[in-house]
């Protein structure tokens, strides 16, 4: 089995205990007899904002059936306010701040004039995503990555700095993007909260993550002498 | 509100209207296609279904629900297409066109964009005499929408209803929107095109394009230019408004013809014409402008990443286009050329619902011009009477064509074969067996109609001596009479032919 | 380029939410931070890269023309904020066009 590490998910950003545990594991799976290497995916470091330009846009339409009219909450209907006030009090009431802010944000970028720049470009970005993933699995059969940058943050905390949330899932979105199995399985604890390790694999190839996170979660076990989820403090 | 020009103006007739103005036309036609189920989901599309029966989550637009594009509306399209003289694209998507609207689910409409399924074609339509030539811009697919009922406003209008009910029976439907390029001139070639149109849809059985239905609906683009003297370039073209939903063939016409006549008296009055959409009212023939909108409509199109892209290959596509019959302008000719029957003649056969019955009666052996004149008059007002299309009357082209051979052998009057066909109809066989049983062949030259002829001349001497003394017009009632006598049973001719010997003649 | 709060009334608007005032006032310096970052992928040169639409690259798939069942009526307006004659009560719609 070879075993790619993404160059691009790796470095500055990421948090020491998260590096720490995802090299620990990178020797646990050497250990297991895969051969680890690097591989370069130039075009992961657009993935991010390609997603947060694709995923609003496309919320934006699919959401737009939550309108009150044939299902759900509705609100206002005073008998006086049009249907389409109705929808609007309605969504301005049932949504919250983040799907709002994903809504507006997708509007704006498939409207008129700004869609070749914005959605048009993202879906050719997400193509050499995908052309990234094609040629890194010429070379390995599954590629690995931390699942996020750092371990998670408090409830809420990010929630007036959506930039800064966004980036945690800088990790999981190439697979998304490309349509690729993916798999977080945990591999221990970083600060005191669950650290996670992503493999990825080829489109219709969802077994290699299965054998390798098979592997992987028996020898962290035996490791360890008990399963992971023991170490969870009580609810 | 626009001001109206009326109020500024005199109104110019429509002669002098196009005598100094160009009309251009160009039409967006929407028909519904004629598939079992639903474009993306297996709901039933038949017309007239109890509100809200012909449902299901994908085309209520419920979350969670995906659509899968049916292969026969595709291949209905392609048909269309093919027979619009268009090219079909290789690969092309759908796309969403979001705007938010209750007769919506999913407050986005499935259609095509920037990829049409079909472009670049052409349609010949006859009108005055001439071909006209008429450009397709394109052809492509979408989705209809629900119905809404308007209600607590005057006579169901969606002004002053204090609120909507809505049936998706509709919604999910497959159409196709048929775009021309603005080359139409007049609104008799723009009802002769959307009249063409129809019957094509109706030739290739992909929609039964019922405009009272709404199977078949037309926006009509309408705008004026001056026109230039022979020689001088054409003028640019005006600005142009937008006629919705015309549901007739007779509205395309007169919605076109008032526009034209409404922008010109307000060009003439120094007016602009607006860029806007119009609604065409039947009752007084005029169209109004609607509420001026707020904010340009901005549909956000994009491809729709629920459906995979149609490639369509080029054994695809021959295969759709060996399934195509006979077009209605390829029929005319041959109508025409065998048969000879003339443009009117067509026109007046098709109209009664009576030109394939003509055609298959003639194949049983009728001559055109009988077939054509039994099927037009007698039995199409027969079945006017049944209230019923002539196909579902109970007498078939087997037996006209027998009727008509047996006039053709003088066994039969017309009048006789009128019984006949009383009797056809009522169930009592074949003609030949209606002719037995009735016991209607003619009386042509025996002692019955001789004695009849007697009798006759006796019982009325005055216009017997009348005709004596020469005036041979004088012998009509008197052969009415001899036909009555033998209840419709003689050939009038001979009964003529006998009186006037009888009486000297 | 900055998005004004103009801007984001407006897509409030075509997007069918009533935001409020204070809404207004934190979405659109929000927005601008966001669009300031995702506008990165303008970086990547991607003149003659064809847009992916669909993950997976499959073309043609095709449902045959049969009818399936349809929801039961009953079912399909469980979910109505309103009813009324078997079909969908909603509030008085402008119209579209007009």
């Amino acid at each position: 089995m070879r075993i790619g590490v993404v160059r691009e998910l790796s470095g500055d950003g990421y948090d020491i205990g998260v590096r720490a545990r995802f090299s620990d594991t990178l020797e646990v799976l050497v250990g297991l007899g895969a051969e680890v290497v690097e591989v370069s995916c130039p075009h992961f470091t657009y993935a991010l904002p390609a997603y947060y330009l694709i995923a609003p846009s496309e919320c934006s339409s699919n959401l737009a059936r939550f309108d009150a009219m044939r299902f759900g909450l509705r609100v206002g209907d005073d008998g006086e306010a049009s249907a389409e006030e109705v929808m609007s009090r309605t969504r301005g009431i049932g949504f919250g701040p983040e799907v709002k802010r994903r809504i507006i944000l997708g509007t704006y970028a498939l409207s008129s004039g700004y869609y070749d720049a914005y959605y048009g470009q993202a879906q050719k970005v997400r193509t050499l995503i995908s052309q990234d993933f094609a040629a890194a699995y010429e070379r390995v059969d599954v590629l690995v990555s931390p699942t996020t940058p750092t371990v998670a943050f408090r409830l809420g905390e990010k929630v007036d700095d959506p930039v800064s949330m966004y980036l945690s899932d800088l990790c999981t979105i190439p697979s998304n993007l490309a349509g690729g199995p993916a798999m977080s399985l945990p591999v221990g604890l970083a600060d005191g909260l669950p650290v996670g390790f992503q493999i990825m694999a080829p489109a219709f190839a969802d077994d290699r993550l299965y054998r390798v996170g098979g592997a992987l979660e028996a020898a962290l076990e035996a490791r360890r002498g008990r399963p992971f989820l023991d170490d969870a403090p009580p609810l | 509100m626009t001001p109206t020009a009326t109020t500024t103006a005199t109104i110019p007739t429509f002669d002098d209207a196009v005598a100094r103005y160009e009309p251009v036309i160009g039409l967006e036609t929407h028909v519904e296609l004629g598939t079992t189920s639903k474009m993306f989901c297996g709901c039933s599309t038949a017309f007239g279904a109890e509100p809200n029966t012909q449902v299901c989550p994908t085309c209520l637009g419920l979350p969670g629900s995906l659509p899968v594009v049916n292969e026969a509306a595709v291949r209905f399209a392609v048909m269309i297409g093919l027979a619009l003289n268009c090219s079909i694209s290789p690969w092309c998507r759908f796309a969403r066109k979001n705007y938010f609207y209750p007769d919506m689910p999913k407050n986005f409409q499935i259609s095509q964009y920037d990829e049409p399924l079909c472009e670049n074609g052409w349609l010949d339509v006859e009108a005055d005499g001439k071909i006209h030539r008429v450009g397709i811009t394109r052809v492509h697919m979408e989705e209809d929408t629900g119905k809404s009922l308007h209600v607590g406003g005057a006579t169901g209008r969606i002004h002053g209803a204090t609120h909507s009910l809505v049936d998706y029976n509709r919604a999910g439907i497959p159409l196709v929107e048929i775009v021309t390029e603005p080359d139409i001139r007049s609104p008799e070639v723009a009802r002769a095109y959307v009249d063409e149109l129809r019957e094509l849809c109706r030739a290739l059985t992909v929609s039964d394009v019922r405009m009272e239905q709404g199977s078949l609906r037309c926006d009509a683009n309408v705008s004026l230019r001056p026109r230039t003297a022979p020689g001088e370039p054409a003028a640019p073209y005006g600005t142009r408004s937008e006629t919705k939903n015309l549901n007739s063939l007779r509205s395309v016409e007169r919605a076109v013809r008032h526009e034209i006549v409404r922008q010109a008296t307000r060009l003439d009055a120094g007016l602009k014409v607006v860029q806007e959409t119009r609604h065409f009212d039947e009752a007084s023939g005029t169209t109004s402008a609607g509420r001026s909108k707020e904010e340009a409509t901005d549909y956000r199109y994009f491809p729709e990443p629920d459906l995979t892209p149609l490639a369509l290959t080029h054994e695809y596509v021959d295969a759709v286009r060996a399934t195509i019959p006979e077009l209605p302008a390829q029929r005319r000719a041959r109508l025409a050329a065998d048969h000879g029957f003339t443009p009117a003649d067509i026109v007046n056969m098709r109209n009664a619902g009576v030109l394939d019955l003509v055609e298959e009666t003639v194949a049983a052996g009728a001559t055109a011009e009988a077939a054509r004149k039994w099927w037009l008059n007698e039995l199409a007002r027969r079945a006017a009477d049944a209230g019923v299309p002539p196909i579902g009357l109970a007498i078939g082209p087997f037996d006209v064509a027998r009727i008509t051979e047996m006039i053709a052998d003088g066994e039969l009057t017309d009048a006789l074969a009128r019984t006949v066909i009383t009797g056809v109809l009522a169930g009592e066989g074949t003609p030949d067996e209606v002719v037995a049983g009735r016991g209607l062949k003619i009386v042509s030259d025996d002692g019955a109609l001789a004695e009849a002829v007697d009798k006759v001349i006796a019982a009325q001497p005055a216009i017997a001596d009348k005709v004596r003394g020469g005036k041979l017009n004088a012998v009509g009632p008197l052969v009415g009479a001899v036909m009555k006598a033998m209840k419709g049973q003689a050939d009038p001719g001979t009964v003529r032919k006998l009186l006037l010997e009888r009486l000297g003649q | 380029m900055a998005i004004t709060r103009d801007e984001v009334a407006h897509l409030a608007r075509l997007s069918r939410l009533a935001l409020s005032e204070e809404e207004l006032d934190t979405l659109a310096p929000q927005l601008d931070v966001i669009i300031g970052a995702v506008a990165r992928v303008a970086e990547v040169a991607a003149g003659d890269i064809p847009p992916t639409t669909h993950a997976v690259p499959l073309t043609n798939v095709f449902r045959a023309d049969i009818t399936g069942p349809s929801l039961p009526r009953t079912d399909a307006l469980a979910g109505a904020p309103a009813t009324q004659d078997g079909r969908f009560r909603v509030p008085r719609i402008l119209d579209m066009d007009e």
